[in-house]
């Protein structure tokens, strides 16, 4: 299988470093970031497969961001996490996107990314 | 005020003007003094690695060309520097506390275990950490030089263990074995073997002839004349 390439973004650093550690085993590279505003910076300096986002950030959402990277990268895969239900409105924002209620379980993420990954072209 | 200061630096520079500086503790970057002002601009547009670090914090700031050293590490802009460095903290903490109380601080190579790859890696550094001073006299922050030096000094201490080998191999064996260097055939290597001929005496550094007087010497330099190194 392919190994992808994440990029996290939550401004909480225990949350942070837990979930680079915990994904760790999972996926073989995550890049966490604290700043929303820094992500589509990043973004153009590397390549990522998907962005993994929390809502709720202070500064620019975590909607605004997938937005913003999906306007410039439209085959980007995004998982937007919150704490509250969003039904079927995330997906809005582009066939690659989907959400992930918190808390999660890293099971689910690896589930979502794995569709993704399909949807992508780049098969597991 | 103005953010000139932030002009180029490649991604980092994009990266330090995107970060939302105004929501952290050192506030809006027009707003910052004059001297983090000049060391981030300076640092920015290294061409070599360089990172700052500011405050009692040591919120941390750094060019592309230390982002490659930080690794997963990276971004780690504005957050503190032995949080970022968590697994070196032990051998640069007192090295940082040092440089915030004033001294300048070079090493030539100091030996650090990172897991900016994921996993524990033998790293080595030589660096300059140069204490930047605000009006008062007091220090606010450091300035940071540094090179890596893994690759250099890995392959030096291969190139060592590959000449005590060679050593090794020479001083056990039963042929007599010699180095002779320069046009007058000077010996700079001799094995025991070698020493036991010239009657042990110390020949390191002597010429061939002399070395070994009872040696026909002329047909003996002929046949080392066309194999001199």
């Amino acid at each position: 299988m392919k190994p992808i390439v994440v990029l996290y973004v939550e401004d909480y650093a225990d949350l942070r470093s837990g979930f680079q550690e915990g994904l760790e085993g999972h996926q073989p590279e995550v890049v966490a970031c604290a700043a929303a505003e820094e992500t589509p910076v990043l973004w153009k300096t590397r390549h990522f497969d998907v962005l993994v986002s929390d809502i709720r950030l202070p500064g620019m959402s975590g909607t605004d961001l997938a937005g913003h990277i999906l306007a410039q990268h439209s085959e980007g895969g995004v998982v937007l996490c919150s704490g509250y239900e969003h039904g079927d409105s995330l997906r809005k924002l582009g066939p690659c996107v989907r959400a992930l209620a918190k808390p999660f379980e890293l099971e689910e993420l690896d589930r979502l990314t794995e569709e993704i990954q399909m949807l992508q072209g780049n098969a597991p | 005020m103005s953010d000139q200061f932030l002009d180029g630096g490649g991604a980092m520079g994009a990266m330090m003007r995107a970060h939302p500086w105004a929501n952290s503790v050192l506030g809006p970057s027009s707003q910052w003094p004059p001297q983090l002002k000049t060391m981030v601009s300076i640092m920015l547009n290294a061409p070599h690695p360089r990172f700052a670090v500011w405050g009692p914090e040591q919120w941390m700031f750094y060019n592309d060309a230390y982002a490659d050293i930080l690794g997963r590490h990276h971004p780690a802009l504005g957050r503190p520097f032995l949080e970022v460095w968590s697994e070196i903290r032990g051998e640069v903490e007192s090295i940082m506390d040092r440089a915030y109380s004033g001294e300048p601080i070079y090493m030539d190579d100091i030996e650090l275990t990172m897991h900016r790859h994921g996993s524990a890696e033998e790293t080595h550094f030589s660096f300059f950490y140069a204490p930047v001073r605000g009006d008062s006299g007091s220090v606010l922050g450091v300035f940071c030089a540094c090179t890596e030096i893994t690759q250099e000094v890995i392959a030096k201490r291969e190139r060592t263990a590959e000449l005590d080998r060679m050593r090794e191999m020479f001083a056990v064996s039963p042929s007599f074995v010699a180095v002779l260097r320069g046009p007058e055939h000077c010996v700079q290597f001799a094995n025991p073997a070698y020493l036991q001929l010239s009657a042990q005496r110390d020949v390191i550094g002597m010429p061939i002839r002399a070395a070994l007087p009872g040696l026909r010497a002329q047909d003996f330099l002929e046949l080392l004349g066309g194999r001199r190194t």
